[in-house]
């Protein structure tokens, strides 16, 4: 193995021009995920014909590049306009953008740049040490599982947010419900969709999210007219200082660590990781109330697991040949066109290829600190324009993206109705992250339910018996035990009128 | 008390769509293969926990109202800043207008015209930057998404259909 690396190594020292395609491909991935509705998937769709003209190293560096920019650039809107330039940043918008409004956008761009590298790198490290055995774990991984991981991640929908717990679940539920509109992945009938056509393809999560953060936005802001409070100032990208990484160094990890498993799982995603190292950070923080209002956990939790997850979806795909995310679907097509077919025997056949695209997504991920703090300050200049005029523009911008999605007025019409929807929820106090989380994990929770359920003969003790989906399953109990409790026991001191440090400080705040 | 009773109405409303939905579930097509696991089977488990923690809300949110009424004897009336509605209106119209003039006019005279509407309805007094920022924008968006990146635009309809195949 250190052979193979010395030798990628030494092809990459002797290459200089690898160098400054992944400079390239990292501000690329950055510019198309920071867009509303141009995904990463776009960014590296765009780039595989000029792949052509490169050697396949090179090519997949290209694309590996323009992946873990992508990751990162939709957290640079989300944090500055509440706009998620990509699914996986929709997250991110929750705490960042109340940072920013608090004054402190540069803070909030460093800890997401600074948590997306330092998962990019956790997850390429697995990826360089563990890449076959963690494939074939994630092969392990059945409906059970599957239902599992969901059930872990919706459990934490009554503990996020500061507000109803009630409230909250009715958000997560009419999430779950709106994720059952379209053409059962079953059964193949049509559910809620009332005869309409435009409805059997369900509801386009892009449009839903664009709608629910941006469009919500520019309503709510129009709506309340120019107020000095709005001002976002001091956007100089500032990391974080060493006392501000210790303080975050558990969720980084955690997160890292579920943003690179749940990567490794094929058809899971970024975005799931990014929702379940939020509801996570949310269940084992001693302020889950503050979550929702700009911590830095709630910015650090998914920026590290969705960048973590870019390393993981590679697992798969480049120990099995299995896609674990529609970005690295995609950039099978850029392989093939070079010969190469991905799957186990590529390490052998390839390793230079294989350990060339480990090495340069490190760097990809080192270099995106650099390159991150230099876009994300260009990307600011926009808010010193009034917002008479940019306001307007993110509408053009997100109906733009949203209908470039499929060439589709459809999935404009969505983004509108889901602005109203975010909109509405935002003015009645319903949280916005857990009808999301219904929304991202609810078609994932239905199917392996149901396939599991059928495999088992409907036996439900299968869930519990296998080891890993009764391990996350045992798991989300007491943690879903342990929120309620905390959020009891909060409850209890307020009408107590106890005045601890946790209540002074909400004072204060 | 106003904001309390708009809540209420929109748990209500919550409440009644989750029972309708599972009646609407209830009524989908049955597949034999599938028997215990049918169509219907997620969709009828979410909309039942909905109506039950909808339920709970509004029984949470009249005995908070009536403690409140009694307590306040009649309380204090919110109002709701009609300029508030208006500017909500105004763009909320504006951006619906959009939509249809992005599928009649094709996305430059749409954009175009969405952005001088929406900046002229806001108070700012820059009049230069308000005349040139539509253009500048609309077609700079236009050169990057059709010349640059190769994506589709709405062209429109009729003689708006012929311009944008002018344009890109």
């Amino acid at each position: 193995m250190l052979d193979s690396y010395l030798s990628a190594l030494g092809y990459m020292a002797s290459n200089p021009f690898t160098f400054l395609l992944i400079i390239f491909s990292v501000v690329w991935g950055i510019a198309f995920g920071s867009i509303p509705g141009l995904t990463g998937i776009v960014g590296v769709a765009l780039l595989i014909p000029f792949t052509f003209a490169f050697d396949p190293i090179e090519g997949l560096l290209l694309l590996g590049g323009v992946y873990v920019g992508s990751t990162f650039g939709g957290s640079i809107s989300a944090i500055l306009f509440n706009t998620p330039g990509s699914p996986e940043a929709a997250c991110t918008a929750l705490d960042g953008y109340p940072m920013a409004r608090q004054g402190q956008a540069g803070k909030a761009l460093g800890i997401a740049l600074a948590a997306s590298a330092i998962g990019g790198i956790f997850g390429t490290v697995v990826l360089m040490v563990a890449a076959p055995p963690l494939a074939r774990l994630a092969l392990e991984f059945g409906p059970p599982e599957y239902f599992a991981l969901a059930v872990l991640g919706i459990t934490a929908i009554a503990s996020i947010g500061h507000g109803s717990v009630l409230k909250a679940l009715m958000a997560g539920l009419l999430g779950l419900g709106v994720a059952t509109i379209g053409i059962d992945p079953l059964t193949g009938m049509p559910r809620f969709t009332f005869g309409s056509m435009m409805l059997l393809t369900g509801v386009g999560f892009v449009p839903a999210i664009i709608g629910i953060f941006a469009l919500a936005e520019v309503l709510q802001r129009f709506g309340e007219g120019p107020q000095k409070g709005y001002v976002i100032d001091d956007v100089s990208t500032e990391l974080p200082t060493i006392s501000e990484f210790i303080q975050t160094r558990v969720t980084l990890l955690r997160s890292s660590v579920i943003g690179t498993v749940i990567g490794a799982l094929p058809g899971v995603g970024a975005t799931t990781a990014a929702f379940i190292s939020y509801s996570e950070a949310s269940r084992w923080s001693k302020h889950p109330e503050k979550f929702g209002t700009g911590v830095p956990e709630g910015i650090a939790a998914p920026e590290s697991a969705n960048n973590a997850a870019v390393g993981g979806s590679m697992i798969p795909l480049l120990a099995l040949g299995i896609p674990g995310s529609a970005t690295t679907a995609v950039m099978i097509g850029g392989l093939t066109i070079h010969g190469i077919i991905p799957g186990p025997q590529l390490m052998q056949t390839n390793s230079d290829l294989v350990y060339s695209v480990f090495i340069g997504m490190m760097l990809a991920n080192l270099l995106m600190l650099i390159v991150g703090v230099r876009m994300a300050r260009y990307f600011a200049l926009v808010l010193k324009a009034p917002y008479a005029l940019v306001g307007p523009a993110i509408v053009v911008l997100c109906m733009t993206g949203v209908y470039a999605l499929q060439n589709n007025v459809v999935d404009l019409a969505v983004m509108l109705v889901f602005g109203v929807v975010g909109f509405a929820m935002r003015r009645f106090g319903f949280p916005v992250a857990s009808f999301i989380i219904g929304l991202v994990l609810g078609p994932i929770a239905e199917l392996s339910l149901r396939q599991g359920l059928m495999l088992s003969d409907y036996d439900v003790t299968a869930f519990v018996t296998r080891p890993i989906a009764g391990t996350l399953l045992l798991f989300s109990a007491v943690s879903l035990i342990y929120g309620l409790a905390g959020q009891f026991l909060r409850t209890r001191r307020k009408l107590n009128g106890d005045t601890g440090p946790e209540t002074s400080e909400e004072a204060k705040a | 008390m106003r904001s309390r009773i708009m809540e209420m109405v929109v748990v209500f409303a919550i409440l009644v769509l989750a029972v309708a939905m599972w009646f609407v579930a209830d009524k989908f097509p049955n597949s034999m293969k599938y028997a215990k696991i049918d169509s219907d089977y997620w969709p009828k488990l979410v909309c039942g926990a909905l109506a039950v923690v909808s339920f709970l809300q509004l029984l949470q949110q009249a005995v908070g109202l009536r403690a409140s009424l009694q307590s306040a004897s009649g309380g204090t009336r919110s109002s709701v800043d009609p300029a508030y509605v208006v500017r909500l209106v105004l763009i909320g119209g504006l951006i619906l207008a959009y939509f249809f003039a992005l599928q009649w006019l094709g996305f430059v005279v749409a954009t175009m015209l969405f952005l001088w509407a929406a900046s002229f309805a806001t108070p700012y007094s820059n009049l230069t930057a308000k005349l040139l920022f539509s253009p500048l924008f609309t077609f700079g968006l236009c050169l990057f998404f059709t010349r640059g990146l190769s994506l589709p635009l709405p062209r429109g309809q009729g003689i708006f259909y012929d311009l944008s195949l002018l344009l890109y």
